[in-house]
């Protein structure tokens, strides 16, 4: 349950997300901070990616808990989603007593102010830390899976590893 | 390494779903890889975990399972070489990669632990097969390592296609897709040992149909290495039935075997009872006579010394059910309880199904139980199909999917030209559609059937209880 509550409070701390992939990689960011997002991802394509998360989302919005609001992309013929919260998403929280303001929450604010290309960055980034891949070799492996975010790749190390650093602090 | 070495006729192991399956004198590695302590202690790992206390026959283990994945690697890799021939880009590439996809496709299982998706929950974030596997390969005190080595091959490349990180996405496709061979060959087995005959499909013909396409998402533009940019695909006029096959038939297995609602029962058990143990051992009091090597997991998880890891196993994991199940009931009376039962295959849980619960009817009921005083992880147990280890059947086509969920979930289709897109499969099959819309989520929550008094009134409550217990 808690990591479906979790989603609904980030919908409502965000009020708005633009993007499957930006809602994507925005919950790998979080989780990877430490935060209870405890979704399941795999490297693909684009990036980590969770097929968990994308079915309680399609669930959520299945349930007006989400809405999804789809709309012109920049990426030939695909759709681009805007999530909100639904109706209803603020009253079950609080009738679940999750009234509490959350600690992740600057931290969910600033990410999604950040374009979804940036987040892709961060998160590919983070994605090679956790699986062993050293500093010396960061910028090369990111250059090969991401060279079309060549230009993400200082800002988006700088970002993931202050991330992962804290995140270590706090395992310790 | 020394060991035995291959004729030069080749090296031909007998197989109950290849038949025959080959390995080739070039490829001695493969043999050698076969003969490391890593590899051999997949032969004490089940493929199904618990599945034989519902299907009696799932008793095939994870060693046989790889050697029939390198199987089917290989053999796409024949397809591909013979389609695109000597003097394509498409050959050049697969066939200096060659050697390492025979090798991932092995190794991909090395780092499942015994009960290997209960094991890996309840352990938190502290171990991940995918990285375990990952470990064992780049491991320099391994056997593994000195092998790649002395093949020319490299252990981090080998590394990077289990972890799906190598650059070419072709490369990873083949061991991990929705068109792998990981997956051609588990359904095949599955449902072979199992005896549940829905797993079958038209392998030769998909074989026969694999083909390189774009990637949906990659735009396809001059400066964009093309390489990088090929995904597996299957020929549009010859392996749309054979794709439908596959979908349906694991679509059947899901149903009938993999979320079996008795399997999943005892899953939910020994998830909770690893949780015990988990707590149990970061608190350092997991019960003194606990076997050394699964001490060790619960203490270090992806940390354990590699040789513990070589001896944590079904038998080394069955080992320690054992010693709980005579503890004290007074100590640890979950821990005695539940390994028990386990032990003697009885049911601890009813499963009531909550698949038609509406999420927030969910959330209230997972609340109400809680506030009854009984212990999510010990009284009961939520079992959502969400967290199968197996990749999605419904999500590839959903509501018109975005460039990266097309290019994650779905199968695509080409017409055999590497810089023409592959297109997700549920545009072209009605058949795919249908399957996408039929979502069938099976979720139960599985109560204590001794505490079952306490939450009825609940369950009726949110109308669980009309249907009475499964």
């Amino acid at each position: 349950m808690s990591r479906t509550v979790e989603l609904l409070r980030l919908l409502c701390v965000c009020e708005r997300v633009e993007g499957r992939k930006k809602l994507q990689k925005l919950v790998h960011i979080l989780r990877e901070a430490g935060h209870p997002f405890a979704y399941r991802y795999g490297y693909h394509f684009h990036g980590p990616f969770s097929t968990e998360l994308k079915g309680e989302i399609d669930a959520l919005v299945e349930e007006k808990l989400i809405i999804e609001h789809p709309g012109e992309s920049d990426f030939g013929d695909f759709i681009q989603y805007t999530y909100r919260p639904g109706e209803g998403a603020s009253a079950l929280l609080d009738s679940l007593g999750h009234r509490s303001p959350v600690a992740w929450a600057s931290l969910a604010k600033d990410l999604n102010a950040k374009s979804a290309q940036e987040l892709e960055a961060i998160s590919t980034i983070i994605y090679l830390i956790r699986n062993g891949c050293t500093t010396e070799s960061l910028l090369d492996r990111f250059g090969q899976l991401k060279p079309y975010l060549a230009g993400q790749f200082e800002g988006a190390s700088k970002y993931a590893q202050f991330l992962t650093a804290a995140r270590s602090k706090q395992l310790a | 390494m020394p060991g035995q070495k291959i004729k030069n006729k080749g090296k031909v192991f007998r197989d109950p779903v290849h038949r025959l399956i080959r390995i080739e004198p070039a490829d001695q590695f493969i043999l050698d890889l076969l003969n490391t302590p890593e590899f051999q202690r997949l032969r004490r790992v089940r493929q199904l975990g618990v599945s034989s206390l519902t299907y009696h026959g799932a008793e095939h283990s994870r060693f046989v399972h790889s050697l029939g994945v390198f199987n089917f690697a290989q053999r796409i890799l024949d397809t591909l070489l013979r389609r695109y021939g000597t003097a394509h880009n498409v050959t050049r590439r697969l066939e200096q990669s060659a050697r390492v996809i025979k090798a991932a496709a092995l190794l991909h299982d090395i780092g499942h632990g015994p009960f290997s998706h209960m094991i890996e929950r309840a352990s938190g974030s502290s171990f991940d097969h995918e990285k375990m596997t990952a470990k064992l390969i780049t491991n320099e005190e391994g056997a593994i390592y000195a092998i790649l080595a002395e093949a020319e091959i490299d252990p981090a490349e080998v590394a990077q296609v289990i972890d799906k990180t190598h650059p070419l996405r072709l490369i990873v496709d083949v061991v991990s897709s929705q068109l792998d061979a990981d997956r051609m060959d588990y359904l095949l087995r599955d449902s072979l040992m199992t005896g549940v005959e829905y797993g079958v499909y038209d392998a030769e013909w998909l074989l026969n149909a694999m083909c390189v396409g774009r990637d949906p998402g990659s735009a396809g533009g001059e400066d964009e290495n093309p390489e990088r940019t090929w995904r597996l695909c299957l020929d549009r006029d010859r392996g749309l039935f054979a794709a439908e096959q596959l979908i349906l038939a694991r679509h059947h297995m899901m149903l009938q075997v993999y979320m079996h609602r008795v399997t999943r029962g005892y899953e939910v058990m020994l998830l909770n009872l690893f949780q015990q143990a988990a707590a149990l051992a970061t608190k350092n009091e997991l019960p003194a006579e606990t076997p050394q090597v699964v001490r060790s997991y619960f203490r270090s998880g992806i940390d354990m010394p590699l040789v513990d890891w070589l001896l944590f196993d079904e038998t080394s994991m069955v080992g320690a059910l054992q010693v709980w199940s005579r503890l004290s009931a007074t100590d640890h009376a979950f821990l005695q309880r539940a390994s028990e039962a386990f032990l003697t295959r009885k049911r601890l849980y009813i499963a009531h199904s909550v698949a038609k619960l509406k999420l927030a009817d969910s959330m209230k009921l997972q609340d109400g139980l809680s506030k009854r005083g009984l212990a999510q992880g010990i009284d009961w147990g939520l079992d959502d199909g969400e967290h199968l280890p197996y990749k999605g059947v419904y999500h590839g086509a959903s509501k018109g999917g975005g460039a990266e969920e097309q290019s994650t979930l779905s199968i695509l289709l080409g017409d055999g030209d590497p810089s023409h897109p592959g297109k997700a499969i549920e545009n072209e099959s009605g058949v795919m559609r249908a399957i996408d819309n039929a979502r069938e989520p099976v979720t139960r929550i599985y109560i204590d059937r001794e505490k079952m008094s306490v939450a009825e009134d609940l369950l009726v409550e949110l109308g669980i209880m009309q249907g009475g217990a499964e």
